[in-house]
C-alpha cells in the first residue's frame, strides 16, 4: 500500500540511511547541471540587445528567486504536516529547509542590486517585488529564531509552523506584485501560459541553472535534515550508532557522508 | 564564427564593461554555497566529537556536552 510505504519511510531510522543516497545523487546532479548551464549562460548565450552582458546575471538571479519562494512553500508545507499529523520527520523536514531559503533569498536580492544598479541605476528601491521579496528573507530569518528559542523542539516546530503558515501569504504578493502594482522590476519572462519572452539558448541556460540550484537545495537540506534527525534522535541506539560512524569517518570526508548503516527497526522500537 | 560569443579570454571576463556586476553575482552565489557546505561539515564533525567526549575519548575541540534527554536520565 501506498501509504504504508509513506509512513515507513516516514520513520527516522529509514529516512536517514536513504536520504544520504539521495542527497549524494542530488549534489552529482547539482555539479552536472550547473557545469551545462554556466557553459550556456557565459559563454554559448549571445549578448543581449537591450542589456548587453549585465543580463548574464538572469543565471543565478532567477534560479534563487524562484528557489527562495519554492523553498518557502515546501517549507509551510512540511510544517503544516508536522503541525497537522504530529509528524516530527515533517517538522524536521520544514526546519533543514530554513536555512537554505534564507540563503536562496539573500542571494536573489544581492544578485538583483548587482543588477539593479547598471540597468535602473539604483542598487535598490522600495517597490512591491523588492519589498516583499525582502519581507521573505524577515520572514525565514523569523521562523529559525523562533525555532531556536524554544528548548523543547516539538513545541519549537509547533510554533515555527505556525509563523510559516502565517507567513504563505506573502508568496502569491510576491509572485504577483510585478502585475498587481507598477513596479520598477520587469514582469516575468517565463510563464506557463504564453511564449517565453527570451531568446531559446537563454532560456535553455536559465532552466538548467534553476535545476541545479533544485538539486543543490535537495542535496542541502537532506544533509542537514540528517543531522538534525541525529540530533533529535540521540536516545535512539540507530542513532547513537550512526553517530559513531560519523566519528569513525575521516577529514576528508564531504558533508553529510554517513553511514550505509541500515534500519534496525525492532531495536529502534524497543 | 565558431559559434562561440567570446574571442578573447580578458573580452570575457570583463563582460563588455559589466565584470562587476555578473562576476560579483556568480561569485557571491559560489561563496554562499560554499559556506553552506562548510558548515555542515562543521556541524558534523560537532556531533562526532560530542560523542568522542562523552565516550571518554579525547575529543578535538572542547565540545559541548549533549544535553540528556529525559530517556537517557531516566536510564
Amino acid at each position: 500500500m501506498a501509504a504504508q510505504t509513506l509512513f515507513r519511510f516516514a520513520a527516522p531510522q529509514t529516512f536517514y540511511p536513504l536520504a544520504g543516497r539521495l542527497a549524494w545523487l542530488a549534489a552529482g546532479s547539482a555539479v552536472v547541471l550547473a557545469a551545462i548551464g554556466l557553459w550556456i549562460g557565459l559563454v554559448i548565450a549571445p549578448t543581449d540587445a537591450q542589456q548587453g552582458e549585465a543580463y548574464r546575471i538572469i543565471f543565478v538571479h532567477v534560479p534563487a528567486a524562484w528557489m527562495s519562494m519554492l523553498i518557502y512553500l515546501v517549507m509551510a508545507g512540511w510544517a503544516a504536516v508536522g503541525l497537522v499529523f504530529n509528524a516530527r520527520l515533517a517538522s524536521t523536514l520544514a526546519r533543514a529547509l530554513a536555512p537554505t531559503g534564507a540563503l536562496m533569498t539573500f542571494l536573489a536580492l544581492w544578485t538583483g542590486a548587482l543588477w539593479g544598479k547598471p540597468t535602473w541605476g539604483t542598487w535598490w528601491v522600495w517597490d512591491a517585488r523588492l519589498t516583499s521579496e525582502l519581507m521573505l528573507l524577515f520572514l525565514y530569518l523569523g521562523f529559525l529564531a523562533l525555532h531556536g528559542a524554544i528548548e523543547d523542539p516539538r513545541r519549537a516546530d509547533r510554533a515555527a509552523a505556525l509563523l510559516a503558515l502565517v507567513g504563505v501569504v506573502n508568496v502569491p504578493i510576491i509572485y504577483f506584485s510585478v502585475i498587481w502594482w507598477n513596479t520598477l522590476h520587469q514582469g516575468a519572462s517565463v510563464s506557463l501560459t504564453r511564449a517565453p519572452s527570451m531568446a531559446t539558448t537563454m532560456l535553455a541556460g536559465m532552466l538548467v541553472m534553476a535545476l541545479a540550484f533544485w538539486m543543490y537545495t535537495i542535496a542541502v537540506t537532506l544533509w542537514r535534515a540528517r543531522l538534525l534527525v541525529l540530533e533529535r534522535e540521540a536516545h535512539a541506539p540507530w542513532a547513537q550508532r550512526a553517530r559513531k560512524a560519523l566519528a569513525g569517518k575521516g577529514e576528508g570526508a564531504g558533508p553529510g557522508m554517513g553511514s550505509k548503516l541500515g534500519p534496525s527497526v525492532g531495536e529502534a522500537m524497543r | 564564427m565558431n559559434g562561440l560569443t567570446w574571442e578573447t579570454l580578458s573580452a570575457w571576463l570583463a563582460m563588455g564593461g559589466y565584470g562587476l556586476y555578473v562576476w560579483g553575482s556568480l561569485g557571491m552565489c559560489a561563496a554562499v554555497f560554499a559556506c553552506e557546505l562548510l558548515s555542515l561539515r562543521a556541524q558534523r564533525h560537532a556531533l562526532a566529537n560530542v560523542d568522542a567526549e562523552a565516550a571518554g575519548g579525547a575529543a578535538q575541540t572542547p565540545a559541548r556536552r549533549p544535553v540528556l534527554t529525559q530517556q537517557e536520565q531516566d536510564a
